[in-house]
């Protein structure tokens, strides 16, 4: 008997391939050095792993769609657009942990072998073309950030956050499970091309590498629906959407403020990413069943994130909620599900990465002295005490509040105008109304900075220079972005033509 | 004599699967012992696991048995990385009751 074996297009996960021979050189290189060596080489070699992998990226733009290794993965500029998006997320958070790495007596090896893995699932979570292939980015990013929440042994907050995730993400991560048994019990297969001719024989997506043979299964209609529901409870748990998202306070509060702020952004987008591929190539016939679901949820979310963010005192559960917030905003251009919508985004995907990083590069600046000054009151006369950083902390929040000119406006902008087209008018105006309510608590912070006067006896700030200047450059990427989208946007539109 | 079914249909080890799933949730949110909850979430997966193979049998091919070890694999990942979470908490708190562990609000 013979046997075809499968091609291997390795150039087309070359990015996965980088990234995951950076992590296992940091951990071999890592061995054979001494305890209490300086993290700083061993951050030079995941940055200048990072980078490689970035310019493999941007090589690969631009070519046409191809599924390889069997229809698992697809590389397309959408997959490039989410790689080099994770790739300067993860950059960005090698950087902010750097001062807490040395101070806390964190492990370099283990830590920066683990960053870079969470980022190799979610590179895979982007290039998916089958739901298998989803889950498994989906747990090699977990099951790295369940660690990594815990980083910081010493503080008890840490190790019940890392518990929490893990118990809850894992509970999660078995309903995303069950949901792909029975879309694979009703479609007989698992391949997000199969998927859609199973349910409507008419769908073509040939790039998803379904091949020509016969499809199994004829969808029935409700396992299959079950099976939809399952992967929204899964995916939606990861992006932290209402109601899924009970984890997230506590998860943000707890993990070490680099970690958080990598969560907020990378893990997000990635699970975003993985959302328009599954919902637009398996199911787009079945949009009716759930961009009705997804609708209801983007509604709640952005109310419950916005109106639970009012009462916080910490920054970073104030940050958190607004998290969730976000979340909602981004739900709605998945549910204007057309290529407007998508386009917009990974638009405000974009966006919302730079305005959170920045504010969160300006909370690390402030308490950096093992997880201190994080609460919203010690922002008090920040203006005096620190004109620049309170001038770049008031930029982000305007911008997270969405208020011209930042890139935040112009965000919303787009997505409220996707839904509007496609018929969500009454989500378009949830949607802003619960974001009236958000300039509220993004200006309390603003409040504090520039109208109340600083606590005696504060220490002054002595701010990290490179950091400083990373927050530097995202507080003009705010503005530049909100003035001139059109690059951005254009990178954006070419990266969501597999939408029909 | 009595007839006994030659094969079990594949709606039964759908059924079994879904009992399992539906145990491991409700272990999951009643359990307070993080041990326990996690054994739960084991038993979730496995469930999922017999579906997969029920799935495979009744189509006749392979895929659905390959993802079980992919599915696995994955699960042997998480226990190894929760039962060390675990262990920490335990080390520093004496006890994994998921009541004691409440130092963050929600």
């Amino acid at each position: 008997m013979m046997f075809v074996l499968p091609t291997l297009e390795w150039w087309t996960i070359a990015p996965v391939v980088i990234l995951t021979l950076t992590g296992c050189l940091v951990l071999v290189v890592d061995l054979f050095r001494g305890d209490d060596a300086s993290p700083e080489p061993l951050a030079w070699l995941t940055t200048g792993g990072l980078a490689i992998a970035i310019g493999t990226s941007v090589s690969l733009w631009g070519y046409e769609a191809q599924a390889a290794f069997s229809g698992m993965v697809v590389a397309d500029n959408y997959t490039q657009y989410f790689t080099v998006l994770f790739l300067v997320i993860v950059g960005v958070t090698v950087l902010l942990s750097f001062d807490q790495l040395t101070k806390e007596d964190f492990h370099p090896g283990e830590f920066y072998s683990l960053i870079v893995f969470s980022a190799v699932g979610m590179v895979l979570m982007a290039s998916a073309a089958d739901l298998i292939m989803v889950f498994v980015g989906l747990e090699l990013l977990s099951i790295c950030l369940y660690i990594l929440t815990g980083f910081s042994r010493r503080r008890l907050e840490s190790e019940e956050a890392s518990i929490k995730y893990l118990l809850l993400g894992a509970f999660a991560s078995g309903f995303l499970l069950y949901g792909i048994a029975l879309v694979y019990g009703s479609t007989g297969s698992t391949n997000l091309g199969c998927v859609a001719r199973a349910i409507n024989p008419a769908s073509t997506f040939a790039m998803f590498g379904c091949g020509t043979g016969s499809v199994a299964g004829a969808a029935t209609s409700g396992l299959l629906l079950a099976g939809v529901a399952m992967l929204v409870v899964g995916l939606g748990f990861k992006a932290a959407v209402v109601p899924f998202h009970m984890w997230a306070p506590d998860v943000y509060e707890g993990a070490p403020t680099a970690i958080t702020a990598y969560m907020s952004v990378g893990a997000k987008a990635a699970a975003f990413a993985a959302i328009v591929r599954v919902f637009m190539i398996a199911f787009p016939t079945l949009s009716h069943d759930w961009s009705m679901i997804l609708a209801i949820l983007a509604a709640v979310t952005m109310i419950v994130g916005n109106t639970a963010a009012v009462s916080q005192q910490s920054i970073k559960r104030m940050l958190a909620y607004s998290s969730i917030a976000h979340a909602g905003y981004i739900l709605v251009a998945v549910v204007a599900a057309s290529q407007v919508g998508i386009a917009s985004l990974l638009f405000y995907t974009v966006g919302y990465t730079v305005m959170n990083l920045g504010a969160f590069m300006v909370v690390i600046l402030l308490g950096r002295r093992s997880e201190d000054h994080l609460l919203i009151s010690d922002y008090a006369g920040l203006s005096r005490r620190h004109p620049v950083l309170a001038g770049l902390m008031a930029l982000f929040m305007l911008s997270l509040a969405g208020i011209p000119p930042t890139v935040g406006f112009v965000g919303k902008f787009y997505i409220f105008t996707a839904a509007v087209q496609a018929d969500y008018a009454w989500l378009a105006v949830i949607g802003l109304l619960s974001s009236v309510i958000s300039v509220y608590y993004y200006l309390r912070v603003v409040y504090q900075m520039y109208m109340v006067d600083p606590v005696a006896g504060v220490e002054p700030v002595t701010p990290l220079r490179w950091v400083t200047v990373a927050a530097g450059v995202a507080g003009f990427a705010v503005v530049a972005l909100g003035v001139f989208p059109h690059g951005v946007l254009a990178l954006a539109s070419a990266s969501s033509t597999f939408i029909r | 004599m009595m007839n006994f079914p030659t094969t079990v249909p594949t709606e039964a080890y759908l059924i079994l699967s879904a009992v399992l799933f539906g145990i491991g949730a409700m272990g999951v949110m009643l359990r307070k012992s993080a041990l326990t909850m996690f054994m739960s979430v084991e038993l979730m997966l496995n469930a999922v696991n017999l579906s997969f193979v029920a799935f495979a049998r009744h189509f006749g091919r392979l895929d659905g048995q390959i993802i079980v070890f992919f599915v696995m694999a994955v699960a042997a990942a998480e226990v190894a990385v929760g039962l060390a979470i675990i262990v920490d908490i335990f080390r520093s708190r004496r006890s994994v009751d998921i009541d004691d562990v409440n130092w963050l609000r929600g």
